[in-house]
């Protein structure tokens, strides 16, 4: 007898409708992008341990890397037993993770953190962040650019929510931060948990011959060779082990560690870099600019993942790489000449960073199928742990060697960006570089419609 | 869409589902309005 939490306890009846899907992606995503928050904690959690800014920093970078190997090792596993088991196992690590963490404030047990909030919370954000992937691309095959747009919205906008709410439990708690610290933890995990076990009740898969009204793998055949260069067309349904043997996925893999690399030279910097380009930003106003990138990241996962449904995905990335790379070369020559411009490029790019994470499931659709996307995109996500660990090393090591050179002020950046000009060249060049796999794609469409013809 | 959900027992997800809408919909807006009252320092 199947258990409540099995894929096959999930199928949507018939007549089910689509749009009571997406808000359970959203749900476990609004939930676990509270890492990109993290950083509220860190003064706090300074203070309380008496450590330094990197040992703290190391919590979150243990966090990272466990995302990406958890959503590389636990992607086929999500395949096999269905978007409600892998909520619930996500929920049950990340709410865990939340807990032990405060256990470790409270007895002041730094290693108790790594473990909890680091570690078991990591392992929670990788299981979670490709829970509903495949589940919203079944759902929504006619527009998988705007299903997966619309579920990593959410954890962009996770950090949105998490970061007030967190500031204010931390006032709320103690008159200190950092005696605040373990309760905060503890009703955020209570939020979390709430909120994640209703994503897992809500979420359905489609029934195995369910497809949205009109739609025909034929359908999708002749609008793909309508829009020359989409990449759609792969032999479809491959499994994730052959996926990753084929060049097309590691050509991906490097598009987004590009993207993300060059999205975290700016993210990783952004409140100290405005105040070093303009000496009259003060720091409200800083705070705001770190917002505003929050928001442009937020809104380029929905606005440019659904865009791609139109022009295509591999246009989509010569747009986010190849124009990126030319607003980094403005922020580099031309950053300084005014505020509005350094702020308005800055928000272009990372509304790209956004949209290079929400666009990447569509794409690997496109080419490899259905059948494991959520597996491959797991394995794909070692690029953002690889990105998470080489983007702030960078970043950093070029702005020490830049202040050892007696440089100030935007001079600080100018490397840094020219650095990302390179690195956002050899996305651009991996991505013109990406080919269908298979002929469907290459049909002219007239051929392909004939084929609908002949099937219907 | 005009599909509308029939069997029994997937009522009660249905309405969840729409409530789980709200509830993600309100704590966007929630997060959106606190940064764009600092973005407003920004350019105020």
């Amino acid at each position: 007898m199947p258990s409540i939490l099995d894929r096959e306890r999930t199928v949507a009846p018939p007549g089910y409708n689509r749009w009571l899907v997406p808000p359970a992606a959203l749900a476990v995503h609004l939930s676990i992008g509270e890492v990109y928050a993290f950083s509220v904690f860190k003064g706090p959690l300074v203070t309380h341990f008496d450590s330094s800014l990197t040992a703290i920093g190391v919590v979150f970078s243990i966090a990272i890397v466990m995302l990406g190997l958890s959503a590389a090792f636990g992607g086929t596993w999500v395949e096999r037993n269905g978007p409600r088991k892998a909520m619930v196992v996500s929920a049950l690590c990340w709410v865990s993770g939340f807990l032990v963490a405060s256990l470790g404030v409270t007895t002041n047990q730094l290693w108790l953190v790594y473990l909890g909030y680091g570690v078991i919370g990591g392992i929670g954000l990788g299981i979670g962040y490709i829970s509903p992937v495949s589940t919203l691309i079944k759902w929504f095959p006619d527009r998988p650019g705007l299903a997966t747009g619309l579920a990593i919205m959410g954890f962009g906008g996770g950090a949105l929510v998490a970061s007030p709410l967190t500031s204010e439990l931390l006032g709320r708690y103690a008159d200190a931060p950092e005696d605040a610290i373990a309760p905060t933890m503890l009703t955020l995990a209570a939020i979390y948990a709430v909120m994640m076990a209703l994503g897992a009740w809500v979420i359905r898969v489609p029934a195995a011959d369910w497809a949205p009204k009109g739609y025909t793998s034929a359908s999708a055949v002749v609008a793909a060779a309508r829009r020359p260069g989409l990449g759609v067309g792969g032999p479809a349904d491959m499994s994730a082990n052959q996926a990753i043997r084929t060049p097309q996925f590691w050509l991906l893999w490097t598009i987004l560690f590009c993207n993300v690399t060059a999205g975290i030279g700016i993210l990783e910097q952004a409140a100290p870099m405005i105040q070093d380009f303009f000496a009259d930003v003060d720091a409200t106003e800083a705070a705001g600019f770190v917002g505003l990138l929050s928001l442009c990241n937020m809104a380029g996962r929905f606005v440019w993942s659904t865009t791609s449904d139109t022009i295509g995905r591999k246009p989509i990335y010569a747009i986010y790489l190849g124009v990126g790379a030319a607003l980094y070369l403005v922020l580099s020559l031309a950053g300084t000449s005014s505020v509005g411009l350094f702020v308005v490029t800055a928000c272009v790019i990372l509304s790209f960073y956004g949209g290079g994470f929400a666009t990447i499931p569509a794409y690997l659709k496109d080419l490899f199928g259905g059948f494991q996307v959520g597996a491959i995109h797991g394995r794909l996500l070692t690029a953002w742990s690889a990105a998470g660990i080489a983007g702030p090393l960078v970043v950093n090591a070029v702005a020490d060697a830049q202040i050892a050179d007696g440089k100030e002020g935007a001079d600080l950046y100018t490397l840094s960006f020219t650095i990302m000009v390179g690195i956002m060249v050899v996305g651009f060049i991996a991505n013109a570089l990406v080919r269908s796999i298979g002929a469907p794609a290459a049909k002219p469409a007239a051929s392909a419609e004939a084929e609908v013809k002949t099937e219907s | 869409m005009s599909e509308e959900v029939k069997p029994a027992g997937t009522q009660s997800a249905a309405i969840a589902a729409v409530a789980l809408w709200v509830i993600v919909g309100v704590a966007l807006a929630y997060g959106i309005s606190e940064t764009l009252q600092k973005v407003t320092a920004l350019f105020g």
